[in-house]
């Protein structure tokens, strides 16, 4: 269980924005293609944040990348996304700036798998969320995180060869490399192969 | 032909992050700010929301208070706006909701502040002729966005209404014109305390 905060009083909104602006806005811009549209939901994950300042945990980061994942998800159901196309389908907007390779093979594998092993890996690689971490921003056990993660590495690994093609090794050469970050085989009994 | 040695596919999926914390575009983490800042001075007064689905987002949410936003910008004290030198402002209610509350260890942070007088407002655009600049630009003229304090759109509660030809003392973030107590009225004595803090 998280630990809650036992007086609203306690939370300093403006502190807590300082220390994370920069991952909330980085959480929603990683998942939109639209630098408005990351906007907004970061703009909106702090409103819900001050206005349920009384739940926020010690640890806030996790519950705030929850928050940012139920507004994107409702941003994409929303009007508000239909609206905004209608209005980039007559003016431009400013895409969101993308740095890294956005076309090598690790991309193009990711965009291969489901949505929800996409998001697993994206809160180790780039949040870089423990499981437990993970469990919070999902709201389901620690247990269900790694097994679903030692899932979605296995398919991610597959479609990474074949999109990376040649100077690749097989999987079990990076497994034992030690080079991996994040809790990608924490608590995962390995599959024999 | 093949590499001597094996591509890490966990490694090149961090490497290839789109978006990392400390590039992201500084406009966009000042408009985030200035949304919220606007946003959570709306709903200032109003008890949490129960837990139920979310809003669409923050310019929904923005629209739909408008109603409200005249009732409570009519009930601000005319003090809002107008803080003394320590953190808590007499306007208390409007600034106690604000994200980030106005002190002078806190006008530090922002990237400028000056004595201005508005030469000109269009919408949310407002020109300034700047009679001194404590920190930042020392432009003797600077346009700045200051959301919900043009009385075009929708009226700040953390304030204050600027209108051509009155003299302010103004701070903010890239081109974002803060309420909150950032901005006020000029006073002589605050902006004698603006100077000494700043080094200005």
């Amino acid at each position: 269980m998280v630990d809650r905060r036992t007086d609203p009083a306690d939370v300093d909104l403006g502190a807590l924005f300082a220390a994370h602006q920069r991952h909330v806005l980085a959480y929603a811009a990683r998942r939109t293609t639209h630098l408005s549209d990351a906007e907004d939901a970061a703009a909106e994950t702090w409103v819900i944040a001050w206005r349920k300042r009384d739940v926020i945990p010690t640890d806030p980061l996790p519950w705030l990348y929850g928050v940012a994942r139920r507004v994107l998800a409702n941003q994409r159901r929303g009007t508000l996304r239909r609206f905004r196309l209608a209005l980039r389908l007559a003016q431009p907007e400013p895409q969101v700036e993308r740095f890294g390779d956005a076309e090598g093979p690790a991309m193009q594998a990711l965009a291969r798998l489901r949505p929800a092993d996409q998001e697993l890996l994206r809160l180790v690689a780039w949040e870089g969320l423990s499981q437990a971490d993970i469990a919070a921003v999902l709201g389901i056990s620690i247990n269900a995180v790694a097994i679903r993660l030692h899932r979605a590495r296995l398919r991610f690994e597959a479609e990474f060869v074949a999109a990376a093609g040649h100077g690749v090794k097989g999987p079990a050469a990076w497994r034992t490399s030690g080079s991996v970050k994040g809790d990608f085989t924490e608590n995962v009994q390995e599959e024999p192969r | 032909m093949s590499e001597p040695i094996g591509r890490d596919p966990f490694d090149e999926l961090r490497r290839a992050d789109p978006a990392h914390p400390d590039r992201l575009p500084s406009a966009s983490l000042a408009r985030v700010r200035a949304r919220v800042q606007e946003a959570t001075i709306m709903q200032e007064g109003r008890r949490p929301a129960p837990r139920r689905g979310l809003a669409i987002g923050a310019g929904i949410v923005t629209l739909a208070v408008v109603a409200l936003v005249g009732v409570v910008a009519l009930r601000a004290p005319a003090s809002v706006g107008q803080p003394a030198a320590s953190v808590d402002a007499g306007g208390g209610g409007a600034l106690a909701s604000c994200v980030e509350q106005y002190s002078l260890e806190r006008l530090k942070d922002r990237d400028f502040a000056f004595d201005g007088t508005v030469k000109a407002i269009d919408g949310n655009e407002v020109t300034f002729t700047v009679n001194e600049a404590f920190s930042g630009s020392r432009a003797p003229e600077v346009t700045l966005t200051a959301e919900g304090m043009t009385g075009t759109t929708i009226t700040s509660a953390g304030g204050p209404t600027l209108a051509v030809g009155e003299r302010y003392l103004v701070a903010g973030d890239e081109r974002f014109v803060w309420p909150c107590g950032f901005t006020q009225e000029y006073d002589p004595g605050v902006a004698a305390e603006w100077a000494t803090t700043l080094g200005g």
